[in-house]
């Protein structure tokens, strides 16, 4: 047995592989030649299910004709069956469908089911009249299954079986006729069958069947675009039944054509609230100038919801006839929605239109616009954002601090490290010390290093020189690392921990030297294990390529 | 075994209050409840309230519902698991956030999708039953959260895509890294032109492997404790192992969909597509190396997706270590930005003032991505994983995987998804399914 089954496994992989000795790979996956081993073990009582599962598969995989009859054999094995019609439905051959044909008289249960499931598949034509007469004998417990395989080959006969369901007195047949009827209606609307489409559409809608099926039946014939199509999705949107009316609100976002915006444009005007609030949110999705005024209009509606819904609504519209709205929205709840779109509106006055609407509007929009005009990389707004850096607001400083991090130029600096050491608040303090960094960051080592050490020549304020050290700690340049060495003799004991923090935390290798002797006889005791710490991550660092941010 | 039984509910809770206000005179025909009808103490009415329910909710299942769990407007109330271990587990997290003990357990899932109270479930139960339990879900009326993979062939694909359109169904896939500030942020980067003009896209993947074999023969427990067949679902049969059901199943062709290669890929491909912009669409051609697998889409743009061999360790040379799990990088002409999920956004240093973000990142977990769905639900409105943006991602993950399986170059249409000149490849793209769970056909009772 343990030879048997070595033997077997070492065939199944070699099969796999297609390269037995007898058969060349190719002949295998041509299907034309029959690996009489495969077929063994399919046949096998000796081999182990697994393997003979296994033996299935790879007869699928490989299209093996031959072992047609012998997975035949197995379609009723209660473990097995799946394996086989997996085998079977991958074959491609007549033979193979013909096997799972045959198999329909003789099966039953879940066996019988899943031979129909294959069948329909393969949307094989040669067995819709069994599986039509399957679907009239309720006893074998799969009418539904064929029903489906019915709406998988989806044939005129097959259709008219379906629909012929559709008045049947059990109610699951006539559900299960629906449900397929959708899905067989699909079929003909690939193969550009629209009369059949619509017809399958108009007799499930009116079917005595579920509410949701007849639902998505609406919803499908709406979208036909036949000729009633607007009545049939206005109907829908006044209906009291829930399914018609969501089929409504789905057809109405994907139904094409002006007619049908103006329409729901028409009927926004008039909806209770909470259906206005969806009706913007589809007009919106449906796109087009047309949908803006309208919108515009309901953002200064009196109903809360409304208003959010079309201040979001328009966000998503990018469009300059927006602008002033949005604007305007800034300083309120919808503030998020407004920021959003006015990032990424696509108008080139924008720009300047904000800058100037900015005068005179409280901090937190003046931040806010500060913050839309840096992501919009409006670099022209440099001198203003140095001014507002040093506005009396934090919030606004900080908005203003942040946008020159990634605006401000080489030329900006000298103004920008004034600002900093300028700062009395330490948030405030703290972003122009970012800024500073990141904008510096593509300029060439000492030249970013040259206008904060030329303010660290003129600054006396402790406070101010350590964190113009820091900012040197974190550029890492020659300079730098020349300039703050010399500090760790300063005067000052805040200066001298700022120079010692800066060099310990340095960006690269070059200060390993002094952080080895530092190491031995820093004057403060922690300083020489921070040091030495130092100095191992030093030996081993690696040029890094890119920075992250946090 | 018989068929099991379902029905679609002919009439929610909903429609029954909205049809007695009909009846009483109301003229409001709502579509959702608005904010106002918020109660005063900040509880949200039980009509306003969306009602959920779990399937197969494991681990990963219990992170989703932990997160859902803080929604206010949104209750858990019922659990189906066929373990009754995990039934008991997710029930008492729910009672334990209620402080109740109304979360009602089940073991068949017909029973939770019979319940016209239940608005929406959520689907966890691994890859085997995803796109089944999502259709019948949505048959039932069930507006749909399915974990990823959402199902284990392009063909379930297909039919999830398509019957979330016929039956009109909310739907979002469990791609919650879409609504994560990150990622969001990199993908700006690429659509808006700041990496420059678009050129590579990295998806990290594990290194895919298909696993053939059967664990050892156990004795199957009571069907109480682990109803076996029920797990197996529309899997080919094979003996019960309890490895299988405490989440050991990963690995297995018949339980696994794309020998490892949607695990991450689910994620990091999707995440490319949505760089990309090619959210209706799939890359052309797909070319396997010892390393990656490589396609190339009709704007030119490459993807690669990069085999790692597990979820930690050394990612160079493509990543860095320290953007995380779910590493992704997009490449242009003038940078790149990578990020994962330790929310680290990386960047060229010719990029570097772009590293000064304006506003806070507002994406957070699934919770986000959670939120996004249960909005959809009261607007009906697309989500940001609907079912469109999901077929085209998983045909792209499943196209590549089987480029790799059958180790050579396919040609693929992202239109009729069919390979092109390949019979072999496209009839890869279906399995058959164990009766009577059979997608092809949606279930209704069998009679």
């Amino acid at each position: 047995m343990h030879s048997f089954r070595h033997h077997l496994t070492a065939t199944l992989l070699a099969i796999a592989l297609g390269c037995t000795g007898a058969l060349s790979g190719a002949d295998l996956i041509k299907g034309r030649a029959a690996p009489a081993e495969l077929i063994a073990a399919l046949r096998s009582s000796e081999a182990s299910l697994h393997d003979r599962a296994r033996a299935c598969q790879i007869a699928g995989e490989i299209g093996c004709i031959d072992a047609v009859p012998a997975l035949a054999a197995l379609l009723a094995d209660p473990h097995l069956a799946t394996y086989a019609r997996s085998g079977l439905e991958n074959i491609p051959d007549s033979s193979a469908s013909a096997a799972l044909i045959t198999a329909l008289g003789t099966l039953s249960g879940d066996n019988l089911a899943g031979v129909i499931d294959s069948l329909g598949a393969l949307r094989n034509k040669q067995a819709v009249p069994a599986l039509i007469a399957l679907t009239k004998d309720t006893g074998k417990g799969v009418a539904t299954h064929a029903l489906a395989a019915l709406g998988r080959i989806a044939s005129d006969e097959c259709i008219a079986t379906i629909l012929g369901h559709l008045a049947s007195t059990d109610t699951r047949l006539r559900a299960a006729a629906a449900e397929v009827g959708l899905f067989a209606a699909e079929q003909r609307r690939l193969v550009g069958d629209k009369t059949t489409e619509r017809a399958i559409y108009e007799a499930c809608r009116t079917a005595d069947v579920p509410a949701l099926l007849k639902g998505s039946a609406t919803c499908a014939a709406i979208l036909t675009g036949s000729a009633d199509a607007i009545p049939l999705l206005l109907a829908s949107l006044d209906s009291s039944d829930l399914e018609q009316r969501r089929a409504g609100l789905r057809a109405a976002r994907r139904l094409d054509g002006q007619a049908v915006t103006k329409a729901l444009v028409g009927r926004m005007h008039d909806a209770q609230p909470a259906e206005r609030a969806l009706l913007i949110g589809i007009l919106v999705d449906r796109g087009g100038p047309e949908v803006i005024a309208p919108i515009a209009l309901q953002a200064k509606c009196e109903v809360a919801e409304i208003r959010t819904a079309a201040i979001k609504a328009l966000a998503r519209c990018g469009t300059q006839e927006v602008a002033p709205i949005l604007t305007e929205a800034l300083d309120g709840v919808d503030a998020t929605s407004a920021m959003a779109g006015l990032t990424t509106l696509k108008w080139a006055g924008l720009n300047d239109y904000l800058l100037t609407a900015m005068n005179g509007k409280p901090a937190g929009v003046r931040a806010r616009i500060i913050g839309i005009l840096a992501e919009r990389r409006f670099a022209v707004a440099t001198p203003t954002f140095l001014a507002q850096a040093t506005d009396a607001d934090a919030t606004v400083a900080t908005a203003a601090l942040k946008a020159l991090g990634c605006l401000a130029q080489p030329e900006d600096m000298d103004r920008l490290i004034a600002v900093s050491l300028a700062a009395k608040d330490e948030g405030v303090r703290s972003q122009a010390e970012r800024a500073i960094n990141l904008a510096s960051q593509g300029n060439a080592p000492d030249v970013r290093s040259a206008p904060v050490i030329k303010a660290l020549g003129t600054t006396t304020k402790p406070a101010d020189r350590a964190l113009l050290v820091r900012i040197l700690g974190v550029q890492g340049s020659q300079s730098a690392l020349a300039t703050i060495q010399a500090l760790l003799k300063d005067a000052d004991e805040q200066v001298r921990e700022a120079a010692f923090r800066a060099l310990e935390g340095w960006p690269n290798a070059a200060p390993i030297a002094t952080m080895i002797t530092m190491a031995a006889d820093a004057p403060i005791p922690a300083w020489r294990i921070l040091a030495l710490r130092a100095g191992i991550r030093m030996a081993g660092t690696e040029t890094d390529t890119g920075l992250a941010c946090g | 075994m018989t068929t099991p039984a379902t029905s679609i509910p002919s009439i929610s809770r909903r429609t029954l209050i909205k049809k007695s206000l009909m009846a009483a005179g109301a003229i409001a025909l709502p579509y959702f409840i608005p904010s106002r009808a918020l109660g005063l103490d900040g509880n949200v009415a039980p009509s306003n309230r969306i009602n959920l329910g779990g399937i197969g909710l494991g681990r990963r299942g219990q992170q989703v519902l932990n997160d859902m769990l803080r929604e206010p407007d949104v209750r858990f109330v019922a659990i189906c698991d066929v373990q009754r271990s995990r039934r008991e587990k997710v029930k008492a997290m729910a009672d334990s956030h209620y402080g109740d003990s109304a979360c009602v357990m089940y073991r068949d899932l017909f029973e939770l999708l019979a319940r016209p109270d239940i608005d929406a479930v959520v689907i966890a139960t691994g890859d085997r039953w995803h796109a089944l339990a999502a259709l019948l879900a949505a048959r039932a009326g069930k507006d749909v959260y399915c974990e990823k993979p959402c199902g284990m062939t392009m063909g379930e694909i297909q039919a999830l895509a398509d019957g979330m359109h016929r039956y009109g169904r909310v739907f979002q896939a469990g791609t919650q890294r879409r609504s994560q500030f990150n990622f969001q942020h990199a993908a700006r980067m690429a659509q808006e032109g700041m990496l420059g003009q678009l050129k590579t896209l990295h998806a990290s993947v594990y290194s895919p492997n298909k696993g053939y074999g059967w664990l050892p023969a156990e004795p199957e427990p009571a069907p109480e404790e682990c109803d076996w067949d029920r797990w197996l679902g529309p899997a080919p049969w094979r003996p019960y192992n309890e490895r299988y059901v405490r989440g050991g199943w990963r690995g297995y062709h018949d339980f696994e969909a794309g020998g490892n290669f949607l695990d991450w890929g689910a994620h990091t491909i999707d995440l490319c597509q949505w760089a990309n912009q090619a959210d209706n669409t799939t890359p052309l051609t797909f070319e396997p190396t010892p390393t990656s697998v490589r396609g190339h889409y009709a704007n030119g743009v490459e993807l690669i997706c990069d085999f790692l061999p597990d979820a930690s360790g050394d990612r160079s040379p493509h990543y860095r270590n320290s953007t995380g799990t779910c590493p992704v990088r997009y490449e242009g002409s003038e940078g790149w930005v990578e990020t994962g999920d330790s929310r680290e956004i990386a960047l060229s240093d010719s990029l570097a003032k772009l590293r000064q973000r304006q506003f806070r990142g507002t994406g957070i977990s699934a919770s986000g991505h959670g939120r996004n769905f249960f909005d959809c639900i009261r607007t009906r409105g697309r989500t940001v994983s609907n079912q469109d943006v999901m077929r085209k991602s998983h045909m792209t993950c499943f196209a590549a995987q089987m480029s790799w399986q059958l180790g050579r170059k396919l040609t693929f249409d992202p239109v009729k998804e069919v390979f092109v000149g390949d019979d072999e490849a496209n009839r890869m793209r279906y399995r058959a399914s164990r009766a009577p769970w059979s997608l092809q056909q949606i279930l209704t009772p069998a009679i």
